[in-house]
């Protein structure tokens, strides 16, 4: 899953650096979101191990 | 033509992004030169470095917007919860640690100071309202460098993800990695 957060990441810098800024934003905001879900995922894991 | 007040705020952001790159270059050398592999959580800090230099180089490509600042914003903001969340797993006596200190920290201590450093810096330059107004286009050595930031930022993106594939794969990353998958 991190590594499609990565490639998601290489898409937005390509786009932005190709002057599509809303695709830019687009990507970067999906990178964003899959990261928090990725954080709680990682959190609600260890809470559920610990409770 | 460029007026100073466009030039000081180009400086500011590139400033702050040089400030990035020092860091996601540290860590990839840490990586590679004391064979450190990150955990998920640091490559999630990683992720959230590499957001807050591309909201700033938007800054730098389309002109300052509000919007590009708040990408800024929300990735420090992400990065420091990350980095707190990783403190608070080390911070009970006993618990052991993640990684050698550098200069008396752990690497996941010095993200979240420099990510709320990012959030306190970037909360201050985007108050200013001028560069909003600004005309474009830029002076030449402002494109150079905007330009130099994307190939850079574009290939520590790249090697981050070559490496995140070659520790975990496509799939979640193990908790304590000790060697690369593949």
């Amino acid at each position: 899953m991190l590594a499609v957060i990565f490639i998601l990441l290489i898409l937005t810098i390509l786009s932005a650096w190709l002057k599509y800024r809303k695709l830019a934003i687009t990507f970067f905001v999906l990178a964003l979101v899959m990261s928090v879900i990725l954080f709680y995922h990682h959190v609600s894991g260890h809470l559920t191990i610990h409770l | 033509m460029e007026s100073t007040q466009q030039r000081l705020f180009s400086f500011l952001n590139l400033i702050e992004i040089l400030g990035i790159f020092t860091v996601l270059f540290l860590a990839g050398l840490f990586q590679l030169i004391y064979h450190e592999l990150p955990c998920p959580l640091c490559l999630l800090q990683r992720v959230g470095f590499i957001g807050i230099c591309i909201g700033l180089l938007m800054n730098l490509r389309f002109g300052p917007k509000p919007a590009h600042y708040s990408l800024t914003l929300l990735s420090a903001l992400l990065t420091s919860w990350i980095a707190l969340r990783q403190i608070a797993l080390h911070v009970v006596p006993g618990t052991g640690s993640y990684g050698d200190p550098v200069f008396g920290f752990h690497l996941y201590t010095w993200s979240f100071i420099l990510s709320t450093f990012t959030l306190l810096y970037t909360a201050i330059v985007l108050a200013f309202q001028q560069q909003y107004s600004m005309v474009r286009p830029v002076s030449k050595v402002i494109t150079f460098f905007t330009q130099l930031c994307f190939v850079l930022l574009f290939a520590i993106t790249l090697l981050n993800g070559i490496s995140t594939v070659l520790e975990c794969g496509f799939h979640y990353c193990p908790d304590n990695p000790t060697h690369y998958i593949f």
